[in-house]
Parts: C-alpha cells; sequence; structure tokens
C-alpha cells in the first residue's frame, strides 16, 4: 500500500482528542434507588458470563476511532497495489493440413481464428496474449502483447499450411515466454486429441468426412508396371469409384466399399510397360480435398540419351543399356568407312580396317546427348551439353586439361585415392571391388589440370573426374581389353555408379511431400529453370549450380529447363503426409515445459477512495443507530 | 407516612371472609382457631378409641356399645392460639426513595396481622431496623390492641439498614407455636437465610414475602448513571455505583434478578418455606385473595 499524501495521516490526531474526551467526559445522571444489590449482581454477571460485553460496551467508542482512522486513511489517499493473478495466454495455433477440411464453407483453420480472436478481446488489456504458429517451422506471430488492435493484425492473413505442425518447435517458444510468466496459460489450437497433454488443449475438429488416397505405388513386375492404391474413408463409411489414367488417358475406374476409418489397398489391373504420369483420384465431396488425387511419374520410360563412339561398341554398350533409363545410341560409320568395310576381303580384313579408323570415321554427334561415351577416340572439341567418358583416349582434346604420356606395360593393381571427393564416392558405391581388378597397360597422365584422382597405379593416374562448366568429364587412361574388369562382377557395378555420378537427374525423386526441399540440378547447357506447381511459379536465371525450393503445397509440379536450343520439361508430384489425412488420428501428449522459479507477481493500483467512502458512510450508519438506541 | 392510612374498613371487612391457615403441626396456646394433631374439648368428631381406666365415662359412646358390646370413647379436635410473628424490613430500601413500596409492605403487614387477631391468635408486629427488631404495638391481642398497634406501624420511617438475620435470630420467637412472616425485598447483603433456617430451627412455619418496585424489576434509565444506594452512609459509600447502562446492562440485570429469585424460590422450596414476590403497584388485595389464597396460606 503507498500514500499519495503521507501528511493526511496526522488526522490520526484525533483519535487521541477522541480517546481524551472520552476520557474527561464527566455527564453522569444522578440517579437515587432503592437497592443497588441486583446492579451488583449484574456487574458479576458481565465478568462471568459476557466474556465479550467489554467488546459492547466499548462498540461506540470503537465505531468513532474507525470513522477517524478511515477519514485520516482517506485524506492520505491510499493507493493499493494488489497482486493479482495472472490470465495471461500462450496460443499455439496448428497449421497443419488437417486444418484445412471444410464444414460449412469454413475451415477448421477458420474457426481457430475466430476463436483466439475472441479469447483475445476477453484477455487484453488486462492481460497478455502470445500467438505462435505451428506451421512447418513454429514461429511467434505475436509476443506477450496486451493491443488487441496488434494481435489482431497479426492474425490477418494468415493462412494454414500444408504440411505437419512442428508443436515441439512451438513448445520450445512457448517456454522462453513461460520463462518469463511461468503462471500463463498454454492453449493449443489443433484437430485431434492429445490426451494427458499439459496443455490446455482445443480440438475444432467437427467429425468431419474425409475419403484419401493414402497411397499410390507402382511396381515393376516381369516387365510391366502394376498400380496399388491405399485409401480410406474417416468418419464415416463410404463407396467410392477410383480412377486411374495413364500418360493423360483413362485406363481403369475401381469400386471400392470402405468402413469407416478402415484403409484398405486395391490392386488395378491395367500393366502398363511404361508410362510418364499415372494418376488415380476420386471424385467426392468430402471435407478435405488435397488427399483425392495422386500422381506417379518417371514409369520406366527412357530419359537419358548415351552416344556411345566407339570400335568394338557391342561389350560397353550392353554394360550400359543394363539402365533402363538410358537409351544407348551408337553412331554409324561415314559412307567412306562404310564403302571401306564392305570392300573388304574377310573378317579380320574388316577389324584392321576399323582398328584404324579414327573418330571422324564415324557420324558422330557433338550435341543433343546426356553422355558422351568416346572410347580410344578423341573429339577435337569436347561437348559442353552433357557428361563424356574418354576411355583410352589416345590423344588429348583440347580444353581438357590433360596432357598425355606414353603407355606403360606390365603387371599392375588398382590403389584408390582421392576419397573424399564426389566422383570417388560416386564410384565406391555399391561396393566396388577395385582390389580384384589387374591390369597389364595404361598411359601415363603427365598433367590433369584441376582433375579428381580416384585410381592410380604406381602414383599414376589412371582413372580421372573432373567437372568444369557443369560437364563431367570422366578419363579412363586404361583400356578395358587390357585389364580384367570385364571378367569380374565389378565392371556393371563400376558401369552403373559412373552413370548414375556422370548422369544427374534433374531431381532426386519424383515424389516429395509438403515441406520438403527439392534440389534441382540443371543440365549442363541450361539457361534458366523454371518451377512451376501448387499454385506458384519460380524462375531461375543463369543457372550452373543446383538450385532448390521448398514445396508447401500438395499437387504436381513441373521443371522446365531452357537449354541452347530447346527447353525440357519434367515433373514430379508433392503429396500430403500420410498421417495427415486420418482424421481420426491422436496426438502425442504435449508436456509442459519444465520452468522452474515462481511466477512474477503482476500488480494492480487499486484507488480505494471510494471503498473508503462507503465505509465510512456505512459505520457512521451504524455508529449513528447505536446512538440512538442507547439514548432513546 | 403519619397521614396515610395503611388499612381502612372497607379492606378490613373484605379480610373478614379469610382466615390465615396453618400448615404444619403446633403446639400453641389454648384458645386458639387453630386445629393440632392432638385430641381436645371442641364438638367436632376426631374419632374413637377403646374405654381405658382412669377415662371419663361421660365420654363413652353408647351407641357404640349397644352395637359391639364393648366400649368406646369418642375423641374430638383440640383448637389452639398460634403465636404468628410479622417481620417488616425497614430500611433504607424499602421505602425511601419510593414510598409506594415502604406503604405496600405496611398494608401487608397490617393485613396479615388483622387475620391473625381475627383466629384470636397472639399476634407481634416487629419492626427490624438494623440489629433489632423492635414491636409495634406490643403483644397483640384482640382488635382492639391491633388498631392501636396498626397506628403505631403507619408512624414507621424507612431509613438506614436492616440486618434480618442478626435481628431474627436474637428474637425470642417461640417454638411450635405459630407463623412467622418476613416481609423485605430481600436486596441485601444481610444473610436472611441464616435466620429463616433458625426460624425452622425452631419449628415455625415461615412465609417470605418480597416487596419490589416497578422501578427495580425493570429500569427505566440508561445512558451514563450515578447510582446513589438508599442505604448509603455518603457518597463514598461502595454501593453507590457509576455505570454506563446500556440496553445490554438492562439485559443483564433482568437476567440477574430472574437468578436470584430462582435461588430464592429453590432455596424456600427445599425447606417448606412459602414465598411470595409482588409488585409494590400492585393492589394487597391481589395478595391475599390472590396469591395467598392459591397457596392455601388463606383460607
Amino acid at each position: 500500500m503507498s500514500l499519495a499524501l503521507p501528511l493526511g495521516l496526522l488526522g490520526l490526531l484525533g483519535i487521541a482528542a477522541l480517546i481524551l474526551i472520552y476520557i474527561l467526559k464527566p455527564k453522569y445522571a444522578e440517579k437515587a434507588v432503592s437497592s443497588t444489590f441486583v446492579w451488583k449482581l449484574t456487574l458479576k454477571y458481565k465478568k462471568k458470563k459476557l466474556p465479550f460485553q467489554w467488546l459492547r460496551s466499548s462498540l461506540l467508542l470503537i465505531l468513532q476511532l474507525s470513522i477517524l482512522s478511515l477519514l485520516a486513511f482517506s485524506l492520505a489517499q491510499p493507493l493499493f497495489a494488489v497482486s493479482i493473478e495472472s490470465g495471461e495466454k500462450i496460443i499455439i495455433l496448428e497449421s497443419s493440413a488437417s486444418m484445412l477440411a471444410q464444414k460449412d464453407g469454413r475451415t477448421r483453420f477458420d474457426r481457430a481464428l475466430t476463436d483466439i480472436t475472441r479469447l483475445a478481446e476477453e484477455t487484453v488489456p488486462k492481460d497478455k496474449v502470445s500467438v505462435i504458429l505451428a506451421a512447418g517451422t513454429a514461429v511467434p506471430l505475436v509476443t506477450r502483447s496486451d493491443a488487441e488492435g496488434l494481435i489482431k493484425l497479426s492474425l490477418t492473413g494468415v493462412e494454414c499450411g500444408y504440411g505437419q505442425a512442428d508443436i515441439p518447435g512451438a513448445m520450445t517458444l512457448a517456454e522462453s515466454i513461460l520463462r518469463e510468466n511461468p503462471s500463463a496459460e498454454i492453449i493449443l489450437y489443433t484437430c485431434r486429441e492429445h490426451p494427458d497433454s499439459g496443455v490446455t488443449v482445443k480440438n475444432m475438429s467437427d467429425r468431419e468426412w474425409n475419403a484419401a488416397i493414402l497411397d499410390f505405388k507402382a511396381e515393376f513386375i516381369e516387365g510391366y508396371f502394376r498400380f496399388s492404391v491405399e485409401t480410406a474413408s474417416y468418419n464415416t463409411a463410404a463407396d467410392l469409384s477410383l480412377v486411374l489414367e495413364i500418360d493423360g488417358q483413362f485406363a481403369e475406374v475401381k469400386a471400392v466399399r470402405l468402413g469407416a476409418d478402415q484403409p484398405q489397398t486395391v490392386a488395378f489391373g491395367a500393366a502398363p510397360v511404361s508410362y510418364d504420369n499415372a494418376r488415380v483420384y476420386i471424385d467426392v465431396a468430402d471435407a478435405f480435398v488435397y488427399d483425392n488425387e495422386f500422381r506417379l511419374f518417371g514409369g520406366g520410360k527412357q530419359n537419358f540419351r548415351i552416344q556411345l563412339v566407339s570400335k568394338a561398341p557391342l561389350f560397353l554398350g550392353a554394360a550400359l543399356r543394363a539402365d533402363r533409363n538410358c537409351d544407348v545410341i551408337v553412331p554409324g560409320y561415314t559412307p567412306e568407312a562404310a564403302e571401306l568395310i564392305q570392300a573388304a576381303a574377310n573378317e579380320a580384313e574388316r577389324l584392321m580396317l576399323i582398328d584404324g579408323f579414327t573418330i571422324d570415321d564415324y557420324l558422330y554427334e557433338s550435341a543433343g546427348y546426356d553422355l558422351y561415351v568416346y572410347e580410344r577416340m578423341t573429339p577435337g572439341v569436347l561437348p559442353v551439353d552433357g557428361a563424356v567418358w574418354l576411355i583410352n583416349p589416345e590423344s588429348e582434346p583440347s580444353g581438357s586439361g590433360l596432357s598425355l604420356g606414353a603407355r606403360v606395360s606390365g603387371s599392375f593393381t588398382l590403389t584408390a585415392t582421392g576419397a573424399g571427393g564426389e566422383a570417388y564416392d560416386a564410384v565406391f558405391a555399391n561396393n566396388f571391388p577395385y582390389a580384384d581388378v589387374t591390369l597389364s597397360d595404361y598411359r601415363r597422365v603427365l598433367r590433369a589440370d584441376g582433375y579428381e584422382e580416384i585410381f592410380t597405379v604406381g602414383g599414376n593416374p589412371v582413372l580421372l573426374a573432373r567437372q568444369a562448366d557443369g560437364v563431367k568429364l570422366t578419363v579412363f587412361a586404361l583400356d578395358f581389353h587390357n585389364t580384367n574388369l570385364p571378367i569380374t562382377l565389378g565392371f556393371p557395378i563400376l558401369i552403373n555408379n559412373l552413370i548414375q555420378y556422370s548422369l544427374t537427374r534433374t531431381t532426386e525423386s519424383y515424389l516429395y511431400e509438403v515441406g520438403n526441399r527439392v534440389a534441382i540440378t540443371p543440365a549442363a547447357v541450361a539457361t534458366s529453370i523454371t518451377v512451376e506447381g501448387g499454385g506458384i511459379r519460380q524462375d531461375f536465371d543463369a543457372v550452373n549450380e543446383k538450385v532448390s525450393v521448398t514445396v508447401n503445397k500438395s499437387g504436381a509440379y513441373t521443371v522446365t529447363q531452357t537449354l541452347r536450343t530447346k527447353s525440357t520439361e519434367e515433373n514430379f508430384f508433392v503429396r500430403i503426409a500420410k498421417g495427415q489425412s486420418d482424421f481420426n488420428s491422436v496426438g502425442e501428449a504435449v508436456k509442459l515445459p519444465p520452468v522452474s522459479g515462481t511466477a512474477p507477481k503482476v500488480f494492480d493500483t487499486i484507488d480505494i477512495l471510494s471503498y473508503l467512502a462507503l465505509a465510512l458512510l456505512a459505520i457512521i450508519s451504524f455508529e449513528w443507530e447505536r446512538q440512538y438506541r442507547e439514548q432513546y | 407516612m403519619s397521614n396515610t392510612r395503611i388499612i381502612d374498613e372497607d379492606f378490613i371487612s373484605r379480610l373478614e371472609a379469610v382466615s390465615l391457615y396453618m400448615q404444619i403441626p403446633m403446639q400453641g396456646y389454648f384458645g386458639g382457631n387453630h386445629r393440632t394433631k392432638t385430641y381436645g374439648n371442641t364438638v367436632e368428631f376426631a374419632d374413637f378409641r377403646t374405654y381405658q381406666l382412669g377415662d371419663d365415662i361421660r365420654r363413652i359412646d353408647w351407641n357404640v356399645y349397644s352395637r359391639f358390646e364393648k366400649y368406646f370413647i369418642r375423641l374430638f379436635v383440640d383448637e389452639k392460639q398460634m403465636h404468628t410473628q410479622i417481620f417488616l424490613d425497614c430500611s433504607a430500601s424499602m421505602g425511601k426513595t419510593d414510598p409506594d413500596k415502604g406503604l405496600y409492605a405496611m398494608r401487608v403487614a397490617a393485613a396479615l396481622a388483622f387475620l391473625s387477631v381475627k383466629n384470636m391468635d397472639k399476634t407481634s408486629l416487629k419492626r427490624i431496623r438494623g440489629n433489632f427488631a423492635e414491636d409495634a404495638g406490643g403483644l397483640i391481642v384482640g382488635k382492639a390492641a391491633f388498631y392501636r398497634a396498626v397506628g403505631e406501624l403507619e408512624e414507621t420511617v424507612f431509613a438506614g439498614t436492616a440486618d434480618l438475620a442478626t435481628a431474627i435470630t436474637h428474637t425470642d420467637s417461640g417454638a411450635d407455636n405459630g407463623l412467622t412472616v418476613i416481609i423485605s425485598d430481600f436486596l441485601t447483603e444481610s444473610d436472611w437465610k441464616k435466620a429463616v433456617n433458625y426460624l425452622l430451627y425452631r419449628k415455625r412455619q415461615v412465609m417470605l414475602i418480597q416487596v419490589l418496585s416497578p422501578e427495580e424489576l425493570d429500569p427505566g434509565y440508561k445512558g451514563r448513571v450515578r447510582m446513589s444506594d438508599s442505604e448509603a452512609e455518603d457518597v463514598l459509600d461502595e454501593r453507590n455505583m457509576k455505570m454506563r447502562i446500556t440496553r445490554a446492562e438492562v439485559e443483564t440485570y433482568r437476567l440477574a434478578l430472574h437468578d436470584y429469585l430462582s435461588d430464592i424460590k429453590s432455596f424456600c422450596a427445599g425447606r417448606g418455606v412459602s414465598f411470595f414476590s409482588v409488585r409494590s403497584d400492585d393492589p394487597v388485595e391481589k395478595l391475599i385473595f390472590g396469591k395467598l389464597n392459591e397457596a392455601e396460606a388463606v383460607r
């Protein structure tokens, strides 16, 4: 308690004056009575039977002292600083896809926003409100504010996410607020139950119906793709029609009867050998539309074009073709070369002729392929729009940074070096058994500027890799025919590993989940990339390194690359997290952060003058009544 | 008091209709109107008994002999004269501040004395002052003596104190021969119970009549009051009181008075003593023909 005018307490001197008046007050009425015998008995009674009689007999004095005290306090203008219980609220608003479920035109998220606005109006300005949006990453919208306008402004334009909610992150943010006021109440606006939670849970779910495609798979079995769908109907049983489209064409429809909350897997009969785009969907008016469609891309069609220029292409070509995504093209001979071969007397002469051919005897291309493989031949200028393998090169191509020396013969084994490099890691993927490899001949590399040495023989590199200007160049300074590689199990592993290294796909997968970050590897000669889907479009110009986008909405996305002469398109699909479709799932218990310490006192200053006036009035009235009763 | 007639002819004529009634056996003197348990020579038949040698043969009932052929003599009720003592508390508390209270007490004393005289009993009117009880008119026998005594009684002045215990125990009260009436307000520190016990020891029938003024029953004064006790010797006397009287005090006063009266009643009831508490503003007739009649003290 504080006093605005402490001098007012001087009024308490009136108490001393009152007591003095009582002491000096001599007015006793004279009364002759026949006997005071009974009055003396009365005094004994007062002592014996009425122990609190002194209080009654002194009531008037007590009342008058109270009046004087109240008057003095009123003059001093007392202000009471009272501790009030904090009603601060920390609101966590879940922003997951399932909060988008609609009923009567309003989503759960909308209803939660309305509720939060009302709660904020009730709470401020007396107490503070914090709002944390638990989206893919928890972010504070407003922290410990008692300004209603600011809180409403922070809620304006907030949209619900399509991913999962970062509740733990939101609780971490809430904990930092709790440290400032441990008595603040945490309220979680969500759409599922969180039993045994230490926070107040407001479940915005209204048992909405959700028919969902939970998963869509294509398995390659005996040369055909077999499709299967996992589907479910939550909160009510339903008859659904699952429609399958392949490459934009209707393929099949499946009618299924689903029990409530019982996921079911349905297999389709359609079985293509390959596909670019498979889509399954259900056409229903449920509360949640974002899981009614599912797409698959990249269904076995050959996506990479490889040009193999070799005097003996059969063996290496077969190894390259082992990857179903690769379309291997072996260029033919020039007409002149073809005529010479045709004129050969026998097979031995034909082989002799071919052995003497140079690269100019082939109708090879220098652009338009994803991978160029040159075996025992070297182009004058290296291609710039794809990866290049130089196998046992006869000479150094210009701009390759290589300087080749003489051939070395003997019996050698490989030594792995350059651990940690990108190419090294790629070669050694899938346990390539390099120790078994022996060779009898290799070409000495005198200079290799900017190359990563992967294998060496006696300190001389025999397998090198370089990445410059977006072009991956791999050099084998050896001849496969002079090694035992082709007869080992490691050969297809090595070829596959090098394909994976050289032929980098634009995206690592065709299927992502909302919230994922999609890395896009541009083609070597791409001048721009456009990513479009989910209602957004992102453009990247002058790309020569990976770019990435975060996909925040479900649906099909298209990556368009503009190359020098043409443009390419690739697709991927972003799905809603499976758990978001399950409207009856139970959330984990949300534990209250263990914040130590006591709640800070919240003080409010109360001017009690009006209360004093009321008390004064009451006591004066009572005192008058007592005076009246004593006198009459 | 001398100008006030405490008893008039009209009241006396009404008293002629009733008599004092003794409720306990008594010895008394010959010539009175009070029955005893002994047999005497009155005309009122009491019982038979067989003839004994030495009995007066004139008292043999021959009618009974003719029926039973045995000698029976007839016995008759004996009536004796008793000595009625009436003690009047003449302290200041009985009339100094409230003359009506004193007048009432004197009228009660005179009325009871008349009833006693009417029964041909010996009567003493004794006024207690200080430690002594003085006779008013001496031993009263007959109506002439009664009127003389009443004349003296009317001259009574209520003043000073009265020690009932000492005054009564030092008075020759006789034995087994009558009624003792004590008229007082009993608002005294004196141990009047000792006097009652003494009288009972002397086998006297005792009657206590307490006279209280209306103000004593219900004090009408409040506020800061300095009360001067009528028996106080001076202003410093400890019987004087100074107190602040509120409604609570008055309530306590009533409670204390009630308990005090209950104590007297309890004391009297345990000893066969008659006790009557009366208001001084009530008619005396209400006591005589009301309370005393109901209690069969008079008939």
